[in-house]
């Protein structure tokens, strides 16, 4: 399989001197479904958005399909985040808007009409138990359903990479199981997921690549 | 893109509505300036034609003397010919005149009679007004009997129509202060409105390209509003002019003119134009 990501001894410290990330390298395959685990404040937020782009490393280098993002302009590493989905912890959703008109809001930014809106953002709501909601305004839902509100708006983009951080911390044993089979059957469908969690029940028996954060340093676990 | 602008005209009228206004009142003061300088001008100009500069010479003036003054009239700005009347012209255009009454002439010493030098310049209005400080130098000059130029209301018209298009010149300034201002105010405070739409979609992948798109086609759109509401505001007091001022000087043949369509038509894209670089660059001063 082809390399789709690759971290090169990164790190990331925080002024003054706190240091989030130390020499971490990590290559991801296309098509790969891997839990990244550690208690919370050990960088796994941070890893994700270097990954996202969202934040610089402070050292070392990441490559997404062999393009390094040291070399992207500020403009092109925007776009590349057009290929990946991210699930936010904090869902990242606008409250006063529509469950429909969040979800659009990332379909948009590609050119996609409303219409041809409807017809592939409908399926993701049955799918995510949130048909007949697509007209309620999202500070109306329960945080499970903003959950699954949030993972619907990174789905339906069709992203080659899904990132998701705690993207079942809301969410009771059923729907957790819900969005693991789903996150399980995207990546069946080839996209590739990470996966960021604290909670360890969450991968064990899952059989999945799993990786966890220890001091800043990310280390492979036999599961 | 054009859902996304109605959207964000939707989400910001108020402001873009008060902006367009007070846009449409700064480019409606500086079509006032410039209709006003226009009509100064263009009056002065027409009332300015075949105005010349007379140099009368001594009846016995020597042929350098002559040469000398000519000379010197010829350093004047914007001189294009310079005529002599000679002494046995001026005669044979006062037997003209009076040829039906000859004993006139009679009675004058013809010997007496100057001869000239007619200047005739490119723009008499400003090209005399121009000359008018050389005037002194070329009345001592030896041989030289008297100088002639306007130098009554009409320079003083011209020295108005000047002021008119500082005035003009100042307020175009203040137009495109307060259009920035205005705008650029405008443009922060859509985007301060937005702050969280725009931290959501540019998480999703928009760049600040895309989030200012709508806004600089607004910024556009509000900036051509203003124009064409400013060209109606003056249409509304030229139409307003005509009638208040018709017949208020019997003796001067004084009609309002038009501001010319290319200039209505440049000032109005020009504001548009404005307006949407502005909106850009706040745009792009906001992300950075």
């Amino acid at each position: 399989m082809a390399t789709l990501l690759r971290l090169e001894r990164v790190s990331k410290i925080y002024p003054p001197y706190i240091q989030a990330l130390d020499r971490v390298d990590l290559e991801v395959e296309k098509g790969e479904f891997i839990f990244i685990s550690g208690p919370s404040g050990a960088g796994k937020t941070t890893l994700l958005n270097l990954i996202f782009g969202l934040e610089r490393p402070s050292s070392g280098r990441i490559y997404y399909a062999g393009r390094e993002y040291g070399r992207l302009s500020r403009t092109e590493l925007i776009r590349l985040r057009r290929k990946m989905g991210f699930v936010f912890q904090d869902f990242k959703l606008l409250p006063n808007k529509t469950v429909f008109e969040n979800i659009y809001l990332g379909l948009e930014i590609l050119g996609v009409s409303p219409s041809e809106a409807y017809q592939r953002v409908y399926p993701w709501l049955r799918r995510l138990g949130l048909a007949g909601k697509e007209k309620a305004r999202v500070e109306t839902l329960s945080g499970g359903e903003k959950q699954r509100v949030a993972i619907a708006r990174a789905v339906v983009r069709e992203p080659e990479l899904i990132l998701a951080d705690e993207p079942t911390g809301n969410l009771d044993p059923q729907r957790t199981r819900e969005i693991l089979e789903i996150l399980e059957e995207l990546n069946a469908e080839g996209i590739t997921v990470l996966v960021a969690t604290h909670d360890e029940s969450l991968y064990r028996g899952r059989h999945r690549r799993v990786l966890t954060l220890k001091g800043g340093r990310l280390v492979e676990e036999d599961v | 893109m054009f859902r996304r602008f109605w959207r964000e005209f939707g989400l910001n009228r108020g402001a873009y509505l008060m902006t367009l206004f007070i846009l449409a009142v700064a480019v409606s003061v500086l079509l006032f300036f410039s209709f006003f300088y226009y009509n100064l001008y263009s009056f002065s100009r027409r009332a300015a034609r075949g105005l010349a500069l007379t140099v009368y010479l001594e009846p016995g003036v020597s042929p350098q003397q002559r040469q000398a003054v000519r000379k010197a009239l010829a350093s004047l700005p914007g001189v294009v010919e310079i005529r002599l009347v000679k002494r046995s012209q001026v005669l044979a255009e006062l037997r003209r005149i009076f040829r039906t009454n000859p004993d006139v002439l009679e009675e004058i010493d013809l010997s007496r009679l100057p001869s000239f030098f007619e200047v005739v310049f490119r723009d008499p209005l400003r090209d005399l007004e121009r000359a008018r400080a050389r005037v002194p130098a070329i009345r001592k000059l030896p041989g030289v009997l008297e100088v002639q130029y306007a130098r009554s209301w009409l320079g003083r018209i011209y020295n108005l129509s000047q002021l008119v298009k500082r005035l003009t010149f100042l307020s175009g300034i203040f137009l495109l202060v307060s259009l920035a201002f205005l705008m650029a105010v405008n443009i922060h405070l859509t985007l301060e409105k937005q702050r969280e739409e725009i931290e959501v979609l540019y998480l999703l992948g928009a760049t600040p390209g895309y989030i200012a798109r709508p806004k600089v086609l607004a910024g556009f759109l509000v900036g051509l509003g203003a124009g064409l509401l400013a060209c109606l505001l003056f249409g509304a007091l030229k139409t307003y002019l005509d009638r208040a001022l018709l017949g208020l000087w019997p003796f001067v043949d004084f009609q309002w003119e038009g501001l010319p369509w290319q200039f209505l038509i440049l000032t109005v894209g020009g504001v548009g134009f404005f307006s949407a670089l502005v909106s850009w660059f706040s745009v792009r001063r906001y992300f950075s």
